[in-house]
């Protein structure tokens, strides 16, 4: 395997039921890379991003993801999702929390679960220690709670202010606009610093009007050497955001190449068919 | 198929008539106390050594008072019930007339857990030794007079040897009933004597009449104290003191009724109750 | 009437009302608690996704109490418990914490129908994003998805309490005193039923309009705090 590549796909199979909709889909991705996956409807785009974090369970193949097979069902997933950020089409802001707690909710509460771990584990190995002749080495546990808590928050409010929201930290998320939603979202996604983010479709739910500022915290994010891999239908932000293009069709990435290799030169019929219909 | 199913359901419905017209077309209602010996002498039971009353069928009520009450509307014909709460009802409502014939002979007696047979011991020496104080305590009760009211202790779990746990039912006065938090009625102020001379803390446990002979030996309760006539079959759950009172059925009716005027036996009673069905 | 005034107040007869209260309000609130917690639990376990061999059999165990304790009434399901279980396990519990354990058992069935569709309810995606943060499936349970599908049901939630008030009549068989059992008692010792049995069903209606309208404001609350 080769060291550069952050993610790797071998073979990657997903039905539901008798309709298979990945036939077998292979990719390496560089770290920073930028891939837009662009594809009719129905093509299998959307469901190849969620077998990346096993959000669909994949049928067959394997996913490496820092060579290890998230695939295989003994590997503990969370514990991977946590570096793999996913933005979706519908925002799925938690309706219950507000703005802040959407944001601070799973940093706090993973490290905490974590430390919760680290001290049970410590207990028996105290109590293990007393029978044992060289010592067992315990946790370190650095951090209390009001400190996670505290630094969670100063991340969180560095993030609100960073897209200009602020203001609306302490609001609900159903008094917010789809935009506005959705860069939350990707801030909430940025919280956890992930090594790459999944966007799927993060503009196809949102008002004309909207969909730039969202286009522009991606390009942001995009620009700071994030690892991301985008399903989209604004051919124009994929041009020149991306610096790999996936064209996929019926379950398998039929053509792919740079932006300027895709969009001014298809080799594909499918491809071509498929441009002229959208451009 | 069709035809089937409207067969079936032709001879369903035929069942359920014949059925409800089997059931309260013919027997004539009276009511008893649920569980008690009238309810037994209605119906007939061969451990009590009952026939039962041809023609009739007992509905079970929670207490006298209310079967009384579905006397005086309608719904049932007749009440049987103990004769001591029988008169004692007489003189709480108007309008009821209590036929003085003993249906029965019985006596009443305690139900002891019959994993405790120091406890029936002690009972049974009590009852003996102190046979004027409870005969004292059955005719204050008779004339009404001087009654003392018990308040049950707080049930103490963790502490069960320290407390003497009664089951009883307190709707069957003068035997037990409540006002307000204090226990009234010979049972009581008999269990009461039994407490104190055993040193022990009293807990009254008051529950339905059905549910007394079956709770004894079961979460702490260790005797039984309702007005319980001795018979086989609930010897068989519970360990049965010597009686302490002798007592009977008797027969309820409506002020108006002049049906029973000429009865001087039991066995007229029941001709008569035969001769109305 | 003015025997009833007699018995209930001059002996005593609200000393007792007031603690059948007690014992009812009890018997419903911590009956509800129990019932909410693990009907909770049971409606997750219905939920889960089933690839494993340990949810699937967790699914039946929970398939079949619910249909024993929703198939069976309440009454039997405290004779039961009270009268055979515990002396058969030669357990001695208080008459009170006895009936709050079967109430509990009783409405987790119940209540885990109802979480069960309120769990529907909330929308997939909620679960999608918490999963995708990576917190694992019991959190983003808890944090995220029950509380948002309690605040769909609570509602019917409100009418499974009180059911349960007026359900609590029934633990006089096992010789606890309620409210219901408070004022029949006045009715046993004056032979005379229509006025303390009247003025029961007026407690229990003071007791039902109150609790419906502590719904309504928990409700109104809710949705407030969603809109701020």
């Amino acid at each position: 395997m080769n060291d550069n590549n952050i993610l790797s796909v071998r073979g990657l199979k997903k039905s539901f039921g008798k309709l298979e909709v990945l036939k077998g889909v292979d990719i390496d991705i560089k770290k920073g890379e930028k891939i837009a996956i662009i594809g009719p409807s129905g093509c299998g785009k959307s469901t190849f991003l969620r077998c990346i974090n096993c959000m669909e369970d994949p049928s067959g193949g394997s996913i490496f993801f820092n060579d290890v097979d998230l695939a295989d069902q003994r590997v503990d997933i969370n514990i991977h999702r946590e570096q793999i950020g996913m933005v979706f089409q519908q925002f799925n802001l938690f309706n219950n929390k507000t703005i802040i707690e959407n944001i601070m909710l799973a940093p706090v509460s993973l490290t905490l679960k974590k430390i919760k771990k680290a001290k049970r584990k410590n207990f028996f190995t105290k109590v293990g220690n007393i029978f044992r002749k060289n010592k067992k080495e315990l946790i370190k546990i650095t951090q209390t709670k009001a400190e996670i808590v505290e630094n969670a928050r100063a991340n969180a409010e560095k993030l609100l202010k960073r897209i200009g929201l602020e203001d609306k930290a302490d609001v609900y998320p159903s008094t917010l606009s789809g935009g506005q939603k959705q860069r939350v979202a990707i801030v909430r996604a940025l919280a956890m610093n992930p090594q790459v983010i999944l966007f799927d479709e993060p503009t196809s739910a949102l008002d004309p009007e909207m969909v730039g500022e969202v286009l522009d915290l991606i390009k942001e994010v995009a620009n700071e050497g994030m690892t991301m891999l985008i399903v989209t239908h604004e051919m124009g932000f994929a041009r020149e955001v991306a610096n790999r293009v996936l064209f996929m069709d019926s379950g398998i990435i039929a053509e792919q190449g740079t932006p300027a290799e895709i969009f001014d030169n298809p080799q594909n019929p499918r491809t071509i068919q498929f441009l002229k219909a959208v451009l | 198929m069709k035809k089937i199913i409207s067969l079936i359901l032709c001879l369903f419905m035929l069942t359920g008539t014949i059925g409800i017209l089997a059931s309260c077309g013919d027997d004539i209602q009276i009511g008893v106390q649920a569980g008690t010996t009238g309810e037994y002498f209605v119906n007939g039971d061969p451990d009590w050594g009952f026939e039962g009353l041809d023609g009739y069928a007992a509905k079970g009520y929670s207490n006298g008072g209310l079967a009384i009450a579905d006397m005086k509307s309608g719904a049932v014909e007749y009440v049987i019930i103990d004769k001591a709460p029988a008169l004692q009802l007489k003189k709480a409502i108007k309008g009821i007339k209590v036929i003085d014939i003993e249906l029965t002979e019985e006596t009443y007696a305690f139900g002891v857990d019959k994993a405790q047979a120091d406890l029936l011991a002690s009972i049974n020496n009590i009852l003996a030794t102190e046979q004027d104080a409870i005969k004292a305590i059955i005719d204050k009760y008779a004339q009404g007079k001087n009654l003392v009211g018990v308040v049950s202790a707080k049930e103490d779990v963790s502490n069960p040897d320290k407390q003497l746990v009664v089951a009883t039912n307190a709707a069957f006065a003068p035997f037990e009933y409540k006002e307000g938090e204090k226990f009234y009625g010979i049972d009581i102020e008999i269990m009461a004597l039994v407490a104190e001379k055993l040193d022990l803390e009293l807990v009254i446990k008051d529950m339905e009449f059905d549910a007394v002979v079956t709770s004894v030996g079961k979460n702490g309760v260790d005797v039984a104290a309702a007005g319980l006539s001795v018979n086989e079959e609930r010897a068989k759950s519970v360990n049965f003191s010597t009686s302490y009172y002798d007592a009977a059925q008797v027969l309820i009716v409506p002020e108006d009724c002049t049906d029973f005027d000429s009865c001087r036996t039991a066995e007229d009673v029941i001709a008569k109750l035969d001769e109305l069905k | 009437m003015e025997l009833f005034f007699e018995h209930f107040i001059t002996k005593g007869g609200y000393k007792v009302a007031l603690e059948g209260l007690l014992a009812t309000a009890e018997i419903a609130v911590f009956g509800l608690i129990i019932g909410i917690l693990l009907g909770t639990v049971i409606a997750i376990v219905r939920v889960m996704p089933k690839y494993k061999v340990l949810p699937r059999v967790l699914d039946v165990i929970c398939n079949i109490y619910v249909a024993l304790f929703r198939g069976t009434p309440m009454v039997v399901q405290l004779l039961v418990g009270y009268y055979v279980l515990l002396p058969a396990i030669g357990l001695r519990l208080d008459g009170v914490v006895v009936a709050v354990i079967i109430f509990g058992l009783n409405s987790a069935a119940y209540v885990s129908e109802m979480m069960r569709s309120g769990i529907q309810s909330v929308d997939i995606g909620q679960l999608e994003a918490a999963r995708a943060l990576g917190m694992p499936y019991a959190m983003a349970m808890m944090k995220i998805v029950i509380p948002q599908s309690i605040k769909n049901i609570l509602p019917t939630l409100g009418n499974e309490f009180i059911v349960l008030v007026k359900d609590t009549s029934i633990v006089s068989f096992i010789a606890v005193v309620d409210i219901t059992k408070a004022f029949r008692q006045i009715g046993d010792a004056t032979y005379e039923y229509v006025i303390p049995y009247l003025f029961l069903a007026l407690v229990y209606l003071v007791l039902v309009a109150g609790i419906a309208a502590l719904v309504k404001l928990m409700e109104r609350r809710l949705k407030k705090s969603e809109r701020q």
